[in-house]
């Protein structure tokens, strides 16, 4: 356990650094409303609120507040379905392939988990429209013009996915194996092109199509089709969509992994808990794979944010919310550093059993290379100063971003080859071990779901902060000026995403026993 | 060589693809196109 606490310390120094010193030290507690006034003074006055400031009684940021917990708790649930389409579409195909009994069991739970949390996902999204109408009358007005068709389809999107997976679990074991695949992909690419279309709009805000919004006649297109495309399919629009994807199975495969080892907890009987060890292994895979695509991807957005919307990349990169790309990529490495931990603790027995002190050694190398990658990754690139480039301004030599771009490279590289030694080295001998979890690996697959999660919080926050002061970039402004300064700050977003956190994880848990299967007695896992 | 292995193999030659191409985006948007902040 003596992992699992420095994990813990190194967690609590990190965020204690970052609120207490870093965030301070680089102009993270200045609002960008101040902070980018003067644009904000020629935003076309078309597109200032027409309509008194509707205020929540939650402070200058409630309004923020309030869009921040709907829609930042709403990801939650709305990635069970975009990440888990595909982690259990995967269950179905090892299913047919190996007609192990175990992958039939853990994906006929999924599905229902993921029936019964729809309606979750579906309440926060429609209270984030209502706020959006409420909150920022103009900005509604505009954007879901702007996005009415794309909107469409993803309202009837919203009826084709309950569709396939509410039939896929119905209909589970009493269809054939071609339905079982065909629905298990329907579902995948119904949730796929459902966030493709609300992401034209997300992405959209970021980087808009157009300088402005230029209306033309009445009709089916309210702007000419080639404006439309330009709105629509903006410059960050896939990268968006990828990382999200990526970040999506990374969450699913991660909260997996904390939900079964909590079954593991409550279960006494051993088949229960050599089920239940092996459904926590199978998710920890699915997040370390889906987290080593991400920087990746990221690498990309950053690019596009960069070359399309270059306030925005200083914003967040070499800006006053650079903050929390430093607290992103911190539990990056947190969340590979746990899984190698995971690893090492879970594999301990079979690995002398098997005589492979070389890979028991690799695996303690890669969790110290982990740490030392997550140092650089975590050092501010400046302190003392709101921009980087601010006469004054202290540069640290460690942080560099080259030997940022090369720690994350090392990060990938640790994640993807343990990835390779569990699935491809340890396979058909892992078998014999289940229902062994240490109380290390069971501490570390509860760090990996909640970092998992929460990292999803953060990401949203980012583009949110990125974008502050306005709603589309340059074009519709945060409404109510130096009064109402965005983006919410950071002591505030933090109880958000803890409250976020905390009922999102509420929710999955009491669901999760509900829908879980458990192994009889007698029966083999 | 039996079809797990072969599969193995294949896998791994995945990986290290994946690898490659993971130091390609870095070197290509990292190094050469995105700025350094310093």
């Amino acid at each position: 356990m003596k992992k699992i606490v420095g994990i813990l310390i190194a967690f609590a120094i990190f965020i204690i650094v970052l609120y207490g010193y870093i965030i301070p030290l680089q102009g993270g507690l200045i609002s960008s409303t101040a902070i980018r006034a003067d644009d904000l003074s020629e935003a076309d006055p078309r597109f200032e609120e027409q309509l008194p400031i509707q205020e929540v009684d939650l402070g200058p940021s409630g309004r923020s507040i309030f869009i921040a917990f709907v829609m930042l708790t709403h990801i939650l649930f709305a990635n069970l379905h975009l990440g888990g389409a595909w982690v259990l579409l995967s269950l179905i195909i090892l299913y047919l392939f190996s007609r192990k009994e175990r992958y039939s069991h853990l994906g006929k739970s999924v599905a229902l988990f993921n029936v019964i949390l729809f309606s979750a996902g579906a309440t926060f999204a429609a209270a984030g429209v209502l706020f959006f109408i409420s909150l920022y009358p103009t900005f509604a007005a505009q954007g879901f013009h702007i996005y009415w068709w794309p909107l469409l389809v993803e309202a009837t999107l919203f009826g084709i996915e309950i569709f396939f997976v509410y039939t896929l679990w119905f209909t589970w074991a009493r269809i054939g194996a071609i339905w079982h695949v065909l629905l298990g992909v329907g579902y995948a690419l119904s949730i796929y092109f459902q966030t493709l279309a609300i992401d034209t709009f997300v992405s959209g805000m970021l980087t808009p199509g157009e300088e402005t919004i230029t209306w033309g006649e009445p009709g089916l297109l309210g702007m000419p089709w080639i404006d439309y495309l330009q709105w629509w399919f903006n410059p960050t629009l896939w990268p968006l969509q990828s990382h999200r994807v990526a970040a999506a199975i990374s969450f699913f495969g991660f909260l997996i992994a904390f939900l079964a080892v909590l079954h593991y907890h409550d279960r006494t009987d051993p088949p229960s808990r050599r089920y239940w060890d092996w459904a926590c292994s199978f998710g920890i895979l699915w997040g370390l794979a889906g987290l080593i695509a991400q920087p990746l991807l990221g690498v990309w957005y950053m690019y596009a944010i960069f070359a399309h919307q270059h306030q925005a990349f200083a914003n967040i990169m070499t800006g006053p919310r650079a903050w929390e790309m430093l607290m992103m990529v911190g539990f990056i490495s947190l969340l590979v550093i746990t899984a190698s931990v995971y690893f090492i603790e879970r594999r301990e027995r079979l690995l002398i059993r098997l005589g492979r002190r070389d890979i028991r050694r690799l695996l303690r190398i890669f969790a110290i290379a982990a740490a030392v990658a997550g140092l650089v990754l975590v050092q501010p690139a400046w302190l003392g100063g709101i921009m980087q480039a601010d006469p004054g301004a202290w540069a640290n030599p460690f942080g560099l971003m080259y030997y940022k771009h090369i720690a994350l490279l090392v990060l990938v590289a640790i994640g993807a080859i343990i990835i390779g030694i569990d699935l491809l080295v340890l396979r058909g001998r892992r078998d014999e071990e289940w229902g062994n979890l240490s109380r290390a690996s069971w501490a570390a697959a509860l760090i990996t779901g909640i970092l998992g999660s929460w990292i999803v919080m953060i990401m949203g926050y980012v583009r949110e902060s990125a974008r502050s002061p306005w709603l589309f970039y340059k074009i519709v402004p945060v409404p109510g000026g130096q009064t109402y300064p965005t983006p919410v700050p950071p002591q505030q977003i933090l109880v958000v995403w803890l409250i976020g956190l905390g009922l999102a994880f509420a929710a999955f848990w009491f669901t999760f026993r509900v829908t879980s299967y458990h192994p009889e007695r007698e029966e083999e896992v | 060589m039996n079809r797990g292995q072969a599969l193995a193999y294949i896998m791994w030659i995945a990986i290290a693809v994946y690898i490659g191409v993971a130091i390609y985006v870095f070197w290509h948007f990292g190094f050469t196109k995105l700025p350094s902040p310093m």
